[in-house]
């Protein structure tokens, strides 16, 4: 009888840190999905007061402008644009053309520029550029 | 010729090891490896001498790259890689031998091993072969990214694969264990040194990639929880947990059961681990290009060897024994062992969910605050017991002897303060600078001193020459921004600096003013942090050693 008392708990409390393990997984996964979206869906979704934002586009072409360690460029997928700017050194493989993910959020108030904390260029080993296209 | 030459011995060493499967060569294991051998070193001759008729040396190599970069390109492409994976499981399946096991356990030994080498050869031949030619070899390679080409990450790879290729010996040992009822105590040893030996490696492998990525593209970060940083830590994780579980069964002999399966599953981690990575189907900065092919092949393999081992595992079962109640001293480890296994859970979940969301809703992605959420706190309980659990064994008159055998859990612990200590006290400064002029970055006093134009090998760079004022004295240090021309890419060769038991990363930009960018990323006992890791691997080595003397001993 002490014996199958003993291994009861024993399961009791195994099933306890199980379910507390997945309880903690479930809260944190579902605080963390980030959505990845492109500039169109940006506007088509109305996603502008989203506190964090991914947005993958191109650095369009000659918009590019550094100010000290400020810089803002243009990000683009070909149907609409969104200014982001930016403080900090820019990763090595940025450069107009490119295709890019920016992280951050639009500024508060007037909800026009994208303010960046994260830009990621990355390429693979045969280098593809990856642009998603935006529902027609 | 050459790369006829290559495809042809690949070939043979198909037909050898059929061969071996069903006629059982004599010395049927050490022919494969001579073949493999032959293999690598004639993909090892094509890159280093530049000929570009082999599709690999064209895609992945450049007249110019430096020598060391060459040799290391073998095996930096997909292609290379399979060819020393396949080249190093052929040498664990021969260092079987060593083992010196009863001849019947051998031989099915063999069979399985070869069996796995069969399956990657085949792989390598219908879905990554290196001598792929090109009828008309051009002049000129397309060159590795430069990025890649640095000396820590260059060793990455193979050690990488000598713990992954490692987990293979327990794994084929538990499968013929079953198969043959052979549970002896010698087997268990043996099964604990291969682990031990696969778990060096493997984190050897992974601190390489971490130190490469500290300072050369995480700018401070040393660990991203990436996906395949991620698919790499799961059978690390997987390992640890065999390693401790075998050494109940070798010491209690209970828990037999529980001790097969944690030894085979690292193993089929490590498969799965593969497959996922390069299939190209993950988004990460380690990103493979999309091959439905490859993905499709090593699926194949894996589910193969998952349901080879669970078929295994339910057509020999270990007999059940009476129930033995146990110690406190294996509660705590197999508690421990149990939140390990959460937190390896945690990673696999954070890892493939999101990659099975995206087929519903394109465009999800897991931020990697997940990780810290649930990783670090089920990490916790572990951290707890295991002073407890040593404070409890050390009570003998052996002190100085048990700090030795704990030598692993010591550096287990370092790293943790340093973690700790680094993450909390972590700073960052980023200022505009002239030549000449002197500021305060992170607390530190650091002074542009001058820059000048450098002329690498294959790049460019633009070079700041800085000095750090210390209270010891002062250091002088340079970094780069690099202009690679053969990929025309950029690329920034950061400084880092020790100061203490501190780290300073310092990066340089030029502006496109006469001003020049400084970042200052200071990192707090950190070397703590490192200390703590090798540490962690030196203490697998003595383990290690240790064992294999007492083995000697007994022969």
């Amino acid at each position: 009888m002490k014996l199958k008392l003993k291994r009861f708990s024993t399961l009791f409390a195994i099933l306890c840190c199980m379910g507390g393990t997945f309880i903690l997984i479930g809260l944190a996964f579902k605080n963390n999905i980030r959505f990845f979206v492109t500039p169109a869906q940006v506007y088509e979704e109305n996603l502008i007061h989203h506190t964090h934002l991914r947005i993958g586009g191109v650095v369009q072409e000659k918009s590019l402008l550094h100010k000290g360690i400020n810089h803002t460029f243009y990000l683009i997928d070909g149907i609409m644009s969104i200014p982001v700017k930016y403080t900090g050194i820019l990763p090595a493989l940025f450069k107009e053309g490119q295709t890019v993910v920016v992280e951050g959020h639009f500024d508060p108030e007037k909800g026009t520029e994208f303010m960046a904390h994260t830009i990621l260029a990355k390429h693979d080993e045969n280098y593809k550029p990856l642009l998603k296209k935006a529902p027609s | 010729m050459t790369g006829l030459l290559g495809e042809g011995l690949l070939l043979l060493s198909i037909c050898v090891c059929i061969y071996h499967l069903f006629f059982k060569l004599h010395y049927g294991d050490v022919v494969i490896t001579l073949c493999l051998v032959g293999m690598f070193g004639i993909f090892l001759y094509a890159h280093v001498t530049d000929d570009f008729s082999l599709v690999n040396v064209y895609q992945h190599s450049h007249t110019q790259k430096p020598l060391l970069y060459k040799i290391a390109g073998t095996w930096g492409s997909h292609e290379g890689s399979m060819l020393l994976w396949c080249l190093l499981l052929s040498v664990y399946h021969m260092s079987a031998r060593l083992l010196r096991l009863p001849s019947k356990f051998q031989s099915t030994l063999t069979f399985l091993f070869t069996l796995l080498l069969l399956s990657f050869l085949f792989f390598l031949y219908m879905g990554s072969n290196p001598f792929e030619r090109l009828l008309t070899p051009p002049l000129e390679g397309q060159d590795l990214n430069p990025v890649l080409q640095d000396f820590s990450l260059s060793i990455h790879p193979p050690h990488l694969y000598l713990g992954t290729l490692g987990f293979s010996m327990p794994f084929m040992l538990s499968l013929t264990s079953l198969i043959h009822k052979d549970i002896a105590r010698e087997r268990i040893r043996q099964l604990h040194i291969t682990t031990i030996v696969a778990l060096s490696f493997l984190t050897t492998g992974i601190l390489l990639g971490s130190v490469w990525a500290y300072y050369e593209l995480g700018w401070g970060g040393w660990w991203f929880f990436d996906p395949v940083e991620n698919l790499a830590l799961i059978p690390w994780l997987l390992g640890v947990i065999g390693l401790h579980i075998t050494l109940i069964t070798f010491k209690k002999g209970t828990h037999i059961r529980l001790c097969m399966i944690s030894n085979m599953a690292p193993f089929l981690s490590c498969l799965l681990s593969l497959t996922l990575i390069r299939s190209g189907l993950l988004n990460s900065v380690h990103s493979f290009a999309l091959d439905e092919k490859r993905g499709l092949l090593l699926s194949i393999l894996s589910v193969f060897w998952v349901a080879l081992s669970v078929l295994i595992y339910r057509k020999y079962p270990i007999p059940s024994r009476a129930v033995v109640e146990d110690k406190p001293g294996d509660k705590l480890l197999l508690t421990a062992m149990g939140f390990i296994t959460f937190s390896a859970i945690a990673l696999i979940i954070g890892t493939i969910l999101p990659l099975f969301l995206d087929f519903f809703k394109s465009g999800i992605t897991l931020s990697h605050r997940y990780f810290f959420e649930t990783f670090i706190p089920l990490w916790i309980p572990p951290l707890v017991i295991l002073p407890f659990a040593i404070w409890r064994r050390v009570r003998r008159r052996t002190m100085g002897r048990d700090i030795l055998r704990h030598t692993s859990h010591i550096g287990l612990f370092l790293a943790v303060i340093g973690i700790a200590l680094s993450s909390f006290l972590h700073d960052e400064d980023t200022c505009v600078m002239k030549v000449g002029e002197r500021r305060q970055l992170c607390h530190y006093d650091l002074e542009l001193l001058n820059v000048r134009t450098v002329n690498g090998p294959n790049y460019k760079a633009v070079q700041g020459q800085f000095c750090l004022y210390l209270n010891s004295g002062e250091k002088h240090f340079e970094a780069e921004e690099r202009f690679y021309w053969t990929q025309e890419s950029r690329h920034l060769e950061s400084a880092l600096l020790n100061t203490g038991l501190s780290q300073l990363i310092v990066l340089f930009v030029k502006n496109p003013d006469t001003t020049y960018t400084v970042k200052v990323i200071s990192k707090p006992f950190i070397m703590l942090m490192w200390s703590g890791f090798v540490l962690m691997i030196l203490g697998l080595i003595l383990s290690f050693i240790t064992r294999v003397k007492v083995l000697k001993k007994s022969l």
